[in-house]
């Protein structure tokens, strides 16, 4: 009786198919986002990027809604379609693209750019969700895994190329959370994680190695799996982060000044680090309210290069003090729930492996971005999902969102229909 | 059947909830531990090390910038400015930028004159951002680098310290470093005054290294240095100048020291010593050479310090001029000591054993002296005490207190050895004679001006009477008497009465006499029956001749004569004449001062100014004249330094030296004068300065 009358009462508002939370939580980030940008381009004969950013805002809400509503069929019909064409386009950035910092990674038209990578997130995550989601297939099959791999490495490769360490990262980000969400082998998983971060610390000092290895064969041990798997594990570990140091020390200075500075920042204060030296300054001199908005000292006299596009953080940061900087984690993390919450809520597997991705792809972004400008994690090029200015990743981002709707709407179509 | 279905479905799900609630709880995990490392992070950095950051940003984007006080001027008891400030100009470079080092330098050498090997090296040497390549050029030189456009080559504006007269006064006016501190003379001793209290403004400095404004950043507004009028009259301390060193190069002294002293006020006319320096050209200068030994030397005074021997005498009435004394043909023995006198005599007036210095007849009315009389004369007249003048270094000297005097040392004392003095104490002394018995203290700064136009004077401050009117009297017809007939004859000025004292005094060497070296000094005052100037002329070890009369006194008499050549006695009256009746303004002297700084001036003296077209000229004439009566809301004319009219090469031939070197002063030009009274060749060196020839 009580079913009836919920499934009467959704039946009557038709807005119960649509995810508030997911969409204000998202408006919300966005609207900080502009924000963000207005004060950290304020005054300085850079508006612009406000106006185009909010453009691209315009674009990716209707994206967002278009993907929304957009059938079931329609978005797994055109999965391979879509990454083939995304493909070429990695392919011919390579070729015609416009360089800018080193990467060639963006094609100009007229007065914008669009960056490939960032679809290609889109593009090879609808793919897998669109395999892995047909009846009869399984990642533990050979066939299927090197089809996922195929999927991943095709654009990882070609990101990499232009070179764009920090997007192909996310891709590969992606694939683990794919990997985990399809029940891959947790130890081989963990082993997969594992292996760079502790090939990092044991660059840093034998210290860390020995405290890294040691944790990895402990925890791998409480996984319980089969002795000899992970006794190979820990010994690929063990040898891979014995020998690193001496590879590197073996490397050409400047390759060995690139992964020194790449470690420690501070020891190279007016490159590398120079960022995350200034970017710890505007956040760590934000205090608990912060300094105001357009009060940012740090901000306002633009000691952050590119401030608008990595290291957006420091903006409320700096303007709402801890405050804000909280805010924005809570936001970011809200999304990342809801995704996480809808993966669990699909019933469709399609659906939850697409979503379960987002939440890989946006936890990703924003770990390493905040940690990136908080001095916690190296300095990769990865934009703030929904903050950093960029029209690629901002539509992208929303792209993912109106999926994310799109999840929820037929979850509840799917719930009324029963 | 519907039963066991549900149980299987229940199984399956049970199943599947268990491993969905494990991977939940993972998945929670793994958030939570990178939300919870980003906020613990952002937690450290934004609160408890919120100071630590905030500090460092502070320091990063507040640039203090110094708001730089105008330093004052110095100008002389006449108005005339000695010392003034012009904004010059100053080179730098960046080497690290600077990539066309040679082509630079060799245009700044085509263009400024400057060396380009040093300059190359100067650039090279560094390994720094920044180097100075020159300072203080004048804002000329700028004409020939204000094209050059070269990524790294630094040009500043900066205020430079001009000296118009210099070398004359340089070591009573001294001079300051390239950062416009006071090094010496009156530029150091009253450095604190001169150059203000610099404010500064707290601004925004951004990433780029641009300096903004911000509104609610502190301010604090600069405090323009104050502005010194010294007594020094330029014109006579240039006839000292000259006259001591053409009396040194005859004499071939070591040194040479002259004083000028007002009796009545004590203001000090003129003070010089020889070997001097130039303050625009401070590179090859000697320390020696910036001593004003005026006021920083001791000496034993030897005959000169009859007068103040006889002075006490006679004020004490233990003697009078027409008293005959005994002169022991030279030579008296007392005791162990003997005393002996260059040119013997027999027995002599009193007046006539100052005439002709008797040592023997002097060490007697010495020793009839009361011991604690003379010891208060001689600390009544000054000695042993440092008078304070406004320039530092001066010593105390020694004179013995009363209970130290032995019979012996007054004997020795009372012609002048056994105590040592400056030249400052000798001239204030005489001064006071001069002034009928009432000593003036000595000082040098007139008055100080402020921003407003204020001026406070430093008026004349009278110490004691040290002796009655009528024996000030008596001694100065004695010292009469020593230029008319005695020992001071070269000090003779042809139509007026001289009254000085000359004095020979062997040289302290390594704690004995020397006899080879001797100071030979005059000291006297002018016109002896209502002097105008005390004057003291002392050299160091002169070469050849060597007693006071032969080579100190006619420096002396030199110097009064070029002064009298170019100021008749009657001219200084006019400096006194401050009083102002109410319905008329003394015109205040504009000249070498900003349009726009005289402004406020002129409005608080109730004058207008007139021809004011622009305000950040600097004036260079005026009419009427400073120290001119005006009527209440007069007129004055003024005329500005226009830069596009080059200082053209003004003839001053034919003209009085005073006025020449004040038109040359007004166009900015600078001179530099040999010999005295009217202009009769001018040459030119460059455009700016000119060397005048006068007879």
């Amino acid at each position: 009786m009580a079913e009836q009358q919920n499934i009467f009462e959704l039946r009557k508002s038709p807005g119960q198919f649509f995810d508030w939370q997911t969409f204000l939580l998202t408006i919300m980030s966005i609207t900080l986002g502009l924000i963000s940008i207005y004060s950290a381009t304020y005054d300085a004969g850079m508006s612009t990027y406000f106006f185009k950013q909010l453009i691209y805002t315009g674009v990716g809400i209707g994206v967002m809604l278009v993907l929304m509503v957009m059938p079931e069929r329609w978005l797994q019909a055109y999965s391979l379609a879509f990454f083939i064409f995304i493909l070429l386009l990695l392919i011919s950035v390579l070729i015609f693209g416009r360089t800018i910092y080193g990467t060639k990674g963006w094609f100009q038209i007229g007065s914008i750019s669009i960056q490939p990578s960032e679809f290609a997130k889109l593009a090879s995550l609808n793919l897998i969700a669109t395999h892995l989601s047909r009846k009869g297939t399984d990642i533990k099959t050979f066939r299927d895994f090197g089809i996922v791999l195929a999927i991943i490495f095709a654009p990882f490769i070609l990101i990499l190329y232009e070179p764009d360490f920090g997007t192909a990262t996310v891709i590969l980000a992606m694939f683990i959370g794919i990997l985990f969400w399809t029940g891959f082998d947790l130890l081989l998983l963990f082993f997969v994680i594992s292996l760079p971060i502790i090939i990092l610390l044991s660059l840093v000092s034998p210290i860390h190695f020995v405290a890294a290895v040691s944790v990895y064969s402990i925890a791998a041990a409480l996984m319980r799996k089969k002795i000899i798997l992970t006794f190979a594990t820990i010994l690929i570990v063990f040898v891979a982060g014995y020998t690193s140091p001496m590879i590197v020390d073996n490397l050409m200075p400047h390759q060995k000044n690139r992964i020194d500075t790449f470690l420690n920042p501070d020891k190279d204060p007016l490159g590398k680090g120079y960022n995350v030296i200034q970017s710890k300054l505007a956040v760590g001199s934000g205090g608990i309210m912060g300094k105001g908005f357009l009060h940012g000292t740090q901000t306002q006299l633009r000691y952050i290069p590119k401030q608008w596009t990595d290291f957006i953080y420091c903006v409320p940061s700096e303007e709402f003090g801890f405050a804000g900087g909280v805010f924005v984690i809570l936001l970011l993390s809200g999304i990342i729930l809801k995704a996480t919450k809808s993966a669990f809520d699909s019933e469709n597997k399609y659906y939850s492996l697409l979503s379960f991705g987002i939440a890989s792809v946006f936890f990703y972004h924003t770990i390493i971005n905040i940690g990136m400008v908080l001095g916690l994690m190296p300095v990769m090029g990865i934009p703030l999902p929904f903050m950093s200015y960029g029209g690629s990743a901002l539509i992208v981002n929303c792209a993912f969102i109106g999926l994310l709707l799109n999840a929820y709407r037929s979850q509840k179509i799917k719930v009324q229909n029963k | 059947m519907e039963e066991e279905n549900n149980i299987e479905n229940f199984e399956e799900e049970f199943q599947n909830s268990k491993k969905r609630l494990y991977k939940f709880w993972l998945i929670l995990l793994f958030i939570s531990i990178g939300f919870i490392a980003v906020i613990v992070r952002l937690f450290i950095i934004q609160i408890i090390d919120a100071d630590k950051y905030q500090l460092q940003a502070k320091r990063q984007h507040e640039a203090k910038v110094p708001l730089r006080a105008e330093r004052g001027n110095i100008y002389d008891r006449n108005g005339n400015l000695v010392a003034g400030t012009v904004m010059g100009v100053s080179l730098a470079a960046d080497p690290t930028i600077l990539k066309e080092k040679e082509k630079l330098c060799s245009i700044l050498e085509k263009s400024v004159g400057l060396n380009s090997i040093e300059l190359l090296n100067k650039i090279k040497s560094t390994d720094g951002a920044f180097v100075w390549l020159a300072r203080g050029l004048i804002p000329d030189d700028l004409i020939g680098i204000d094209s050059i456009k070269l990524n790294g080559f630094i040009k500043y504006i900066e205020p430079r310290r001009n000296y118009l007269y210099s070398p004359i006064a340089s070591q009573i006016i001294g001079c300051t470093d390239v950062d416009n501190k006071g090094l010496s003379g009156i530029e150091l001793s009253f450095d604190t005054l001169l150059s203000g209290k610099s404010g500064y403004m707290i601004m925004q400095r951004d990433a780029t290294g641009h300096i903004h404004p911000t509104a609610n950043l502190p301010v604090i507004e600069a405090l323009h240095g104050k502005s010194i009028i010294i007594t020094i009259d330029i014109e006579l301390q240039r006839i000292i100048e000259y006259e001591l060193k053409k009396g040194m190069e005859r004499t071939n002294s070591l040194s040479g020291t002259v004083i000028a002293l007002e009796p009545s006020s004590g203001e000090i006319l003129g003070m010089a010593s020889y070997p001097s320096y130039d303050q625009n050209d401070l590179k090859n200068v000697q320390a020696m050479a910036m001593k004003n030994k005026a006021i920083t030397d001791l000496y034993e005074p030897g005959s000169t310090f009859k007068t103040i021997t006889a002075s006490a005498a006679i004020d004490k009435n233990i003697i009078t001029p027409t008293k005959m004394c005994n002169g022991h043909l030279g030579l008296l023995d007392y005791g162990k000591y003997q005393i002996k006198d260059d040119h013997p005599i027999g027995i002599v007036s009193f007046a006539d054993a100052l005439a002709y210095s008797s040592n023997v007849i002097f060490s007697q009315v010495g020793n009839s002296i009361p011991d604690a009389d003379f010891a208060s004369y001689l600390s009544n007249f000054g000695f042993g005490k440092r008078w304070g003048v406004e320039l530092s270094g001066e010593p105390a000297g020694r004179i013995k207190k009363a209970e130290e005097l032995t019979p012996a040392s007054k004997r020795f004392m009372s012609f002048g050895y056994g105590i040592s003095v400056t030249p400052l104490q000798m001239i204030t002394a005489y001064s006071a004679i001069a002034n009928r018995g009432v000593l003036m203290k000595p000082h040098i700064v007139k008055a100080t001006i402020d921003n407003n136009g204020d001026t406070t004077f430093n008026n004349p401050k009278t110490i004691r009477r040290v002796i009655s009117e009528n024996s000030a009297d008596t001694i100065t017809k004695m010292l009469i008497g020593v230029v008319e007939k005695g020992t001071g004859k070269s000090a003779q000025i042809e139509g007026y009465k001289v009254a000085g004292k000359t004095g020979t005094t062997q040289k302290l060497v390594n704690g004995s006499y020397a006899t080879q070296s001797y100071y030979a000094s005059f000291i006297g005052f002018f016109p002896a029956d209502r002097p105008k100037i005390a004057l003291l002329v002392l050299l160091d070890s002169p070469q050849g001749s060597y007693y006071g009369g032969a080579v100190a006194a006619p420096i002396f008499r030199d110097i009064l004569i070029d002064w009298l050549a170019v100021n008749p006695i009657t001219a200084s009256e006019k400096v006194n004449g401050s009083k102002s009746r109410f319905d008329s303004v003394f015109v205040p002297d504009l000249r070498g001062l900003y349009v726009r700084d005289v402004l406020k001036i002129v409005q608080n003296l109730k004058l207008k100014l007139q021809n004011v077209f622009d305000t950040n000229s600097v004036i260079i004439s005026q009419n009427p004249k400073p120290t001119s009566k005006i009527k209440l809301w007069g007129k004055i004319d003024i005329v500005v330094f226009d830069k596009s009219k080059k200082a053209e090469l003004t003839d001053v031939r034919g003209l009085t030296l005073r006025r020449a070197i004040t038109i040359l002063n007004n166009s900015g030009i600078k001179s530099r004068v040999i010999g005295t009274g009217k202009v009769s060749e001018q040459l030119w060196s460059g455009r700016k300065s000119c060397t005048l020839i006068c007879k």
